[in-house]
């Protein structure tokens, strides 16, 4: 532990992970009220997270955020705002039947410009972080997270193959990475405190 | 690898905040540095030794 930093108090980590969770929550039930709907409860989604990052950050770090974070949280938000619209577009467009035809490929291909602005945006991240060690730890978390991915997309793919599980869409791989890799953060920064 | 950055600090009265201002690092590369858990690079060691004016080997022991 650092001498110079006191640790935030358990009550307030947990107030703060709380009012998280109750926020996506909240958002996922607006999200189901259909129609317009579904943008407020994704992008309110979308501003939880980002608001639990900011505010985690200034409570277990007492550090301003450096350049390059910031420039990546922005980034981030901006890919996975995005996201959001182009999903619920694209999936509204799909129930009408207008993703049908050739033109259909465009409605189905728009979902992933959100996510692949947001894969980008941590290239971009090792690219202009100047702290070698903030870019060593989010190597080692990288490759930890791509590790457990494959493996587990290795198993249920297996598991599939002999009808034991169910199918299972690909990009569903993307939360699944997003999961592992804060494991493998929060796992990493416990080694270096 | 075993430092003396933390007793270096100390003799300067500066935080590990300031001198991760001064090496335009993050406190946590300070932090995992002054742990002996995280060896810097070659250029940061140098910038190390530049800013406390001293040579590398004076700072960093090597155990081998």
């Amino acid at each position: 532990m650092s001498d110079d930093v006191a640790p935030a108090g358990a009550l307030k980590k947990l107030g703060l992970f709380a009012a998280f969770i109750l926020a996506v929550a909240l958002s996922v039930w607006i999200g189901k009220q259909g129609g317009a709907w579904a943008y407020v409860g994704g992008l309110g989604t979308v501003a939880a997270s980002l608001a639990f990052a900011l505010l985690s950050n200034k409570l277990f770090r007492r550090e301003k955020i450096r350049g390059p974070m910031r420039r990546y949280l922005l980034r981030f938000g901006v890919s996975m705002c995005a996201y959001v619209i182009l999903l619920v577009t694209a999936v509204s467009l799909g129930r009408q039947g207008l993703a049908d035809g050739p033109w259909g490929y465009l409605i189905a291909l728009a979902p992933s410009v959100g996510v692949l602005g947001g894969i980008a945006t941590v290239g971009f991240y090792l690219a202009e972080e100047t702290d070698e060690f903030a870019r060593t730890t989010l190597i080692h978390s990288l490759l930890w997270a791509t590790a457990g991915t494959l493996s587990v997309a290795t198993i249920w793919g297996f598991l599939e193959t002999f009808d034991k599980a169910p199918h299972v869409p690909t990009w569903a791989l993307v939360p699944v990475f997003a999961v592992f890799m804060g494991l493998a953060q929060t796992l990493i920064a416990r080694r270096y405190r | 690898m075993k430092n003396r950055l933390k007793v270096l600090r100390a003799e300067r009265d500066w935080s590990q905040a300031d001198l991760a201002e001064r090496l335009e690092v993050s406190r946590q590369t300070i932090n995992a540095l002054e742990t002996g858990k995280y060896d810097p690079s070659l250029p940061l060691a140098f910038k190390l030794a530049r800013l406390f004016g001293l040579p590398i080997e004076t700072i960093f022991q090597d155990e081998a």
